[in-house]
């Protein structure tokens, strides 16, 4: 199960998948010093309100994970109905929808296309969700104002 | 959830069936004795297939066992899930351990269909099966199944009469190609839609039935160490091991079916179940999804490994969904926080491993 890094093997192939195959507009690269730690770059997915936008995220793997989901935070400010200020992603499958059979990269799509389909009905963060129920129009304007501040490269 | 049928006497509605894999040619078979035990479901077989085809099992021959070297031939794989009262579904699924045996004849799932003739209007059925040893198949076209199962002894189906049965004679061989005769070629105008399709009940459009004629004597006829079949059972495989006979045979359920496309209709044929008779017992078969990539097809991909550790092979079957996604290791910890298949996220009964037959079933 476990390499002589005291890696598990299934991290270490996700990796080198991840980097090798990488999936479109998604990167994932670990850190040097912790190979359970990986610094994420999502571009924010055509025709979204997140369009042009480059997000950081951080991703860390748990001791248990698979059998836990991985940890998942946006580093970058976004304004967005389902991630708070602190980046944290209201997501099923990274909580009691976790599968051990989801990936890495299954997670950070699920996240790509959260950002292509806000959810304002399952909040996280209840400024955005409300703008989002009230005037859709211009919650995605402060949304692209978020990504002019922060998320452009 | 599967043991919502585990009451009661066998009735073929209560088993269910999910669907086809990618080639339908993985299947484990649902033991149904009910009579003698009381108890509908006694063992579940997984057969492997010739190649990519299917081997149903239609059959008057014995049973061997463990015939690994068989290896892509006709292995039954059998175990035992645990008995009701340990199957409150919310508890941790049970880790069961599989033995295999040697499956004698097959009719490819996938491969049933109907080929037109464009001239004549007529529809010609066509499919390949497996058979280890001679036999012969009948095909019935509107008949009864006239099967007791409750007391079951052996298949039994009636011809209705619309059509003729046919019967033939087929040597040993895989991917044996049936095609009807010119001269049987169907005519689906004269039949009303409600004749050709299945209703409800034991009337069949078709049927066939594969026969293997006497299945060479294994000496080492013994059961699987976790298993306790009925007596009966082992009564009845008994007295046939001693005549050096076992009764086997498949069967397969069928329908017509018509589609309306561009003002002309289509017809085609698709199959509702299968069962297998070996010796006394009846089998359902059923498809295992992710059976084939683990047990058919090199490991050019990740496809046939353990989605848990992506290290070794998926040996662990989960039941009643019937994926076949982890290795026994990755199974046995997995069940100890979830109870749910990581495929699908069914509730998982117990599980089936394939492999490493020999070790002892892990068991709480």
């Amino acid at each position: 199960m476990t390499s002589v890094s005291g890696l598990p093997r299934r991290i270490i192939k996700e990796t080198e998948k991840l980097l090798q195959d990488p999936v479109p507009g998604i990167s994932a690269v670990p850190h040097e010093d912790n190979a359970r730690y990986f610094n994420v770059i999502i571009q924010g997915p055509d025709s979204s309100p997140y369009e042009g936008g480059t997000f950081k995220l951080e991703l860390f793997l748990p001791d248990d994970y698979p059998m836990a989901p991985p940890k998942v935070r946006f580093l970058t400010k976004i304004f967005h109905p389902n991630i708070d200020r602190l980046g944290r992603i209201c997501l099923d499958i990274l909580k009691d929808k976790w599968s051990p059979a989801l990936q890495i990269r299954t997670v950070l799509l699920s996240i790509q296309a959260l950002l292509s389909a806000p959810n304002p009905d399952d909040p996280l963060n209840n400024e955005a969700a409300d703008l989002w129920k009230k005037d859709e129009h211009r919650a995605i304007e402060t949304a692209r104002e978020y990504i002019r501040l922060y998320a452009t490269e | 959830m599967g043991n919502q049928n585990s009451s009661g006497v066998f009735s073929p509605e209560m088993t269910y069936r999910i669907g086809g894999t990618r080639n339908g040619s993985e299947s484990y078979v649902r033991n149904h004795n009910s009579a003698a035990s009381g108890n509908p479901i006694d063992n579940v077989y997984v057969y492997e297939s010739l190649g990519t085809q299917n081997i149903p099992l239609r059959t008057s021959g014995r049973m061997l066992r463990g015939q690994r070297s068989l290896s892509r031939a006709n292995l039954i794989l059998e175990g035992q899930p645990p008995s009701n009262q340990q199957l409150p579904s919310q508890q941790q699924p049970v880790i069961k351990c599989g033995t295999k045996q040697t499956n004698w004849v097959n009719l490819q799932k996938d491969s049933l269909k109907l080929v037109k003739d464009e001239v004549s209007n007529l529809h010609f059925l066509r499919f390949t099966f497996d058979a280890l040893v001679k036999g012969t198949l009948t095909v019935f076209y509107f008949a009864m199944d006239k099967t007791d199962y409750e007391n079951f002894s052996s298949i039994c189906i009636e011809p209705v009469g619309y059509r003729e049965s046919r019967t033939m004679d087929f040597a040993p061989g895989t991917g044996i190609l049936f095609e009807e005769d010119t001269e049987n070629g169907i005519d689906f105008h004269i039949y009303s839609e409600e004749d050709i399709t299945y209703q409800n009940g034991n009337l069949y459009p078709l049927i066939i039935l594969l026969k293997v004629d006497s299945i060479p004597e294994e000496s080492s006829l013994t059961k699987p160490t976790t298993s306790t079949t009925d007596s009966a059972t082992e009564i009845a495989i008994g007295s046939h091991t001693n005549s050096n006979m076992l009764v086997s045979s498949q069967v397969t359920f069928a329908t017509f079916s018509k589609n309306e496309e561009h003002n002309a209709a289509e017809y085609g044929v698709s199959v509702i179940k299968q069962y297998a008779q070996i010796g006394d017992s009846l089998y359902m078969l059923e498809d295992i999804y992710g059976y084939e990539t683990t047990f058919l097809e090199e490991s050019l991909d990740d496809t046939n490994l353990c989605v848990i550790c992506m290290l070794n092979e998926s040996d662990t079957l989960l039941l009643p969904c019937r994926h076949l996604c982890m290795c026994a290791e990755c199974a046995d910890r997995l069940r100890l926080r979830s109870n749910k298949c990581p495929v699908c996220r069914q509730l998982v009964d117990w599980m089936l491993q394939i492999q490493n037959l020999d070790k002892t079933p892990t068991e709480d």
